[in-house]
């Protein structure tokens, strides 16, 4: 049975009715031949059906997404012909314009609110404390002790006092004793910075001016550091406590360096 | 009546991936393809009341995707003065008879399709139309779109892998 190349092709398409779609079966299984040949079109056709899949796996560039929704072009009522070279063209000369302010506005977007720096995540210590921590921190002699308990409050003290009531979060001085992290009003209307104070267990913490004197309301011990040697590393994640006690105490943004600077002068 | 214009590019948007693979099986330089849809989109929203809803969408694009795309073959022809003699052989009509045999990469070989052959080729065989589709489409009856697919198969199985002593 002669069967024309167009019909195994239909067929290798799936186009033909159920009626035809058996005669060619029929005709196959009795004709290595016509087998062979159905099987050329089926390769050929998977071939160039994959070929182009990669296209379907692509971002759709952002200026096609716009084009969607964007207003009709003024090209329109020109003759198909005429229209095209425009367009083209001027399609072209807009792209470079297009994926630049792209870009731009990407990076603006991508930009959450209240965005912590690395500064800020870095002055923040990690782990909760162990009592023990703290009372590394807390001497019954004043000299030398960075906290202190007052009425059952841990107060800050010496260098941490010193670096909270004058310190500004822009001062970066590696060899400090403490850094200061954010610095912030509170739902209760006082002022709040986080800290971190260095040494062979540093810790961190979040202090908030209560009665003339910075009240320490979390601390927290710094992730001990692969790299350490005594030296200070940045902790690359906020500690799970300080980060709830900020998120959950903060009005607003954290202070610009200029409303630091006011705050100071005002002593906080 | 209509449907919403917003519910419309909401299918638009769904479309493009398709609308740039059909784009990239026509015209091989992805910058020109994502141009060559930027245009079918804009000329989509202009003509959007000519849409008849129920109708397929992506029969539609594709049909505008078309003319923007024969339109730029056509005004590329006028452009270039003198075509260069490989150039000039690859708009011959029959590929597949060449008298020498490349083995070329499968988008290349579709790439030197005849403009008729390479529609009918990334219609049924790229977007995986069925004939009537196409035939739509290309505004053809189904036996053009059949012999033209046809011609397209040979030549590429032609451009592909040479002939081995030829089968019909």
């Amino acid at each position: 049975m002669t069967i024309p190349e167009d019909t195994l092709m239909a067929y290798a398409d799936g186009e033909l009715d159920p009626e035809a779609r058996r005669e060619v079966e029929a005709a196959i299984a009795a004709d290595p031949e016509l087998a062979r040949r159905v099987e050329r079109h089926q390769a050929l056709r998977r071939k160039i059906g994959s070929e182009f899949d990669p296209v379907l796996m692509e971002t759709v560039p952002e200026s096609l997404v716009s084009a969607v929704h964007g207003a009709p072009s003024k090209a329109a009522g020109k003759p198909a012909h005429e229209a095209t070279v425009t367009d083209l063209r001027r399609v072209r000369a807009a792209r470079a314009a297009e994926a630049k302010e792209a870009a731009a506005s990407a990076r603006r977007a991508a930009t959450p609110r209240r965005r912590w720096t690395w500064f800020e995540w870095a002055a923040v210590a990690a782990s909760l404390a162990a009592g023990a921590v703290i009372a590394h921190f807390v001497s019954r002699s004043p000299d030398g002790a960075q906290l202190v308990s007052r009425d059952g409050q841990l107060v800050a003290q010496g260098d941490l006092d010193e670096a909270l009531s004058n310190r500004l979060a822009g001062d970066r001085r590696e060899d400090a004793p403490v850094h200061i992290g954010v610095s912030f009003r509170s739902k209760a209307g006082n002022y709040c910075r986080t800290f971190v104070m260095n040494g062979s267990s540093p810790m961190g913490g979040l202090a908030c001016r209560k009665n003339d004197a910075w009240a320490v309301e979390v601390l927290a011990a710094s992730p001990a550091d692969a790299s350490a040697g005594g030296e200070y590393r940045p902790a690359t994640s906020m500690p799970a406590a300080v980060a709830a006690a900020v998120e959950q105490q903060i009005q607003g943004e954290p202070l610009d360096t200029l409303q630091e600077a006011e705050a100071r002068a005002d002593g906080w | 009546m209509s449907q919403p214009a917003g519910e419309i590019r909401e299918q638009l948007v769904a479309l493009l991936p398709r609308l740039r693979r059909f784009a990239r099986a026509l015209s091989r330089n992805v910058d020109d393809a994502d141009d060559l849809v930027q245009v079918a989109i804009e000329r989509a929203l202009i003509r959007l009341d000519q849409w008849r809803p129920g109708t397929r969408l992506d029969s539609w694009m594709f049909g505008i995707v078309k003319n923007a795309w024969i339109d730029e073959v056509r005004s590329r022809r006028r452009r270039e003065r003198v075509l260069a003699p490989e150039e000039a052989g690859a708009q011959v009509a029959d590929a597949a008879g060449e008298a020498h045999i490349e083995r070329l990469s499968l988008a290349a070989a579709i790439d030197r399709l005849p403009d008729d052959q390479r529609l009918a080729v990334a219609l049924v065989l790229v977007e995986g139309l069925a004939y009537k589709e196409a035939a739509e489409v290309l505004e053809v009856p189904v036996g053009t779109v059949t012999s033209r697919l046809a011609r397209g198969r040979e030549a590429l199985e032609a451009l592909l892998g040479g002939r081995e002593g030829g089968t019909s």
